[in-house]
């Protein structure tokens, strides 16, 4: 282990709260007269508040491009859905039976296909914390999931009695889990990413 | 008569799709505790004229359907803005989504007074990025007349910290991340407050120890990148 190493454990056992009130008071003389160790503290400190924010400015990031994304799929299937509605009403003025067929058929096939992928992502989801009617304590509730999803998509957390939407946080297609910092009011919540159909309702005391 | 059936069943399908804008109506009020926990849902009618308080709430509270018509409003304006710089091939959408994602995090953490409209802002801080790159590529000096890049004072910190992140392995970035209290939920009350090693550990399914090890080496590994990197290495060493 090499000395940066060794202080780097120090540091942590620091802010960790684990050294006893002699080995602080020697932390902080030694914070004052050893300016590397300083540094590295200075370091240490910085790089946590910027690996944060540049994890935070990542995560708006993706939730805006999906928020866009999604917008202008909206968009899209909006103008398809009136073209096949104005095709559908002249199908009816000038009946072409047959070929009118074909497009039905092909929804269903499109439906069927659709239902596939959902049923596919969903067996790939499987929440693991909290597990169904698990008792949690307010705060740090790291929720966990069996892998990555291979999408982006968001967690959704709903209070049960009010069926308010207490957050949603966007999910980048790796992560595997989402830490809630929030200090959540007591009650009953239910969590599950967008898109998927498994929810699991956990209590907050 | 099969086929009539088929034809009159995907009309009434087609007629029977959800309507396309919610139809929820509170634009107007907000209790207390909604601020963090409701979605305000527009008419489309109502949308056109977006008071500047409920673009504020509705990115506070992460309203989606704010935040996207907040985004379209503005695009075609930032856009203009950035082909104004016409020596630059710049990424559009790229430079708006990082000055947009900027402005809600400002919006979040207090830092935008409310001194001009949120579009004036956003302006602002996409300009600025420009600013940034036209510096970057051509060497030109600032001067006064340039504006001061206040807003975007942590957008060059936050870019180098994700291109080191990128150069980490996959599992120092799980460890840091974890230790660091995961992405993007930076607490500005407790900065540095981090997840137990007990805790990575039964996450990782690993040791304790191997988890104080684990991180130990990564931390030191991105130390190494940051003093290897003269344009960042000032941020974090100062002395």
């Amino acid at each position: 282990m090499n000395t940066e190493e060794k202080n780097i454990e120090l540091i942590e056992d620091f802010l960790d709260g684990k050294l006893s009130p002699e080995e602080v008071k020697g932390f902080n003389e030694r914070l004052e007269i050893d300016p590397s160790f300083k540094n590295l503290f200075q370091f240490r400190n910085k790089i946590q508040e910027a690996w944060n924010e540049a994890s935070e400015f990542e995560s708006t990031k993706t939730f805006i491009k999906n928020l866009h994304m999604k917008k202008t799929a909206n968009h899209t299937s909006r103008k398809l859905y009136w073209a096949i509605a104005v095709a559908a009403m002249l199908i009816l003025i000038v009946p072409l039976a047959i070929q009118f067929n074909k497009n039905s058929s092909q929804l269903q096939i499109d439906e069927v296909e659709s239902k596939a992928t959902v049923e596919f992502l969903d067996q790939k989801y499987k929440q693991v914390y909290p597990v169904q009617g698990q008792i949690v304590k307010s705060g740090n509730i790291l929720f966990t999931w069996e892998s990555a999803l291979d999408v982006k998509t968001a967690i959704v957390l709903t209070e049960m009695e009010s069926k308010e939407v207490y957050i949603i946080s966007p999910i980048t297609s790796d992560q595997k889990n989402y830490l809630l910092k929030d200090t959540m009011p007591p009650g009953k919540y239910e969590w599950k990413m967008e898109g998927f159909k498994g929810t699991k309702m956990f209590v907050v005391k | 008569m099969k086929n009539s059936t088929g034809t009159v069943s995907t009309v009434l399908f087609l007629f029977s799709l959800p309507p396309i804008v919610p139809s929820i109506d509170q634009t107007n009020t907000m209790s207390s505790n909604e601020k963090n926990m409701s979605h305000i849902f527009l008419k489309r009618d109502q949308i056109g004229e977006i008071s500047e308080d409920m673009i504020i709430k509705g990115i506070m509270g992460q309203q989606e359907s704010i935040i996207a018509r907040v985004y379209k409003d503005n695009l075609s304006r930032i856009k203009n803005l950035v082909w104004s710089f016409k020596n630059l091939q710049l990424d559009v959408e790229d430079i708006y989504q990082d000055g947009f994602t900027i402005a809600i995090m400002n919006i979040r953490k207090g830092k935008f007074r409310g001194e001009s409209s949120f579009s004036t802002y956003l302006n602002s801080i996409c300009r600025n990025i420009c600013l940034k790159k036209l510096k970057e590529r051509s060497s030109v000096e600032f001067n006064s007349e340039h504006e001061k890049i206040e807003e975007n004072e942590n957008h060059f910190i936050i870019q180098k910290v994700l291109e080191l992140r990128s150069q980490l392995d996959h599992k120092c970035r799980e460890i840091i991340d974890l230790r660091f209290t995961l992405a993007g939920k930076y607490n500005e009350t407790e900065p540095n407050k981090c997840l137990s090693f007990d805790d990575i550990a039964e996450h990782l399914s690993i040791t304790t120890e191997n988890a104080r090890q684990r991180f130990k080496r990564c931390l030191d590994g991105l130390r190494k990148l940051v003093v290897s990197s003269n344009e960042i290495k000032e941020e974090f060493y100062s002395i």
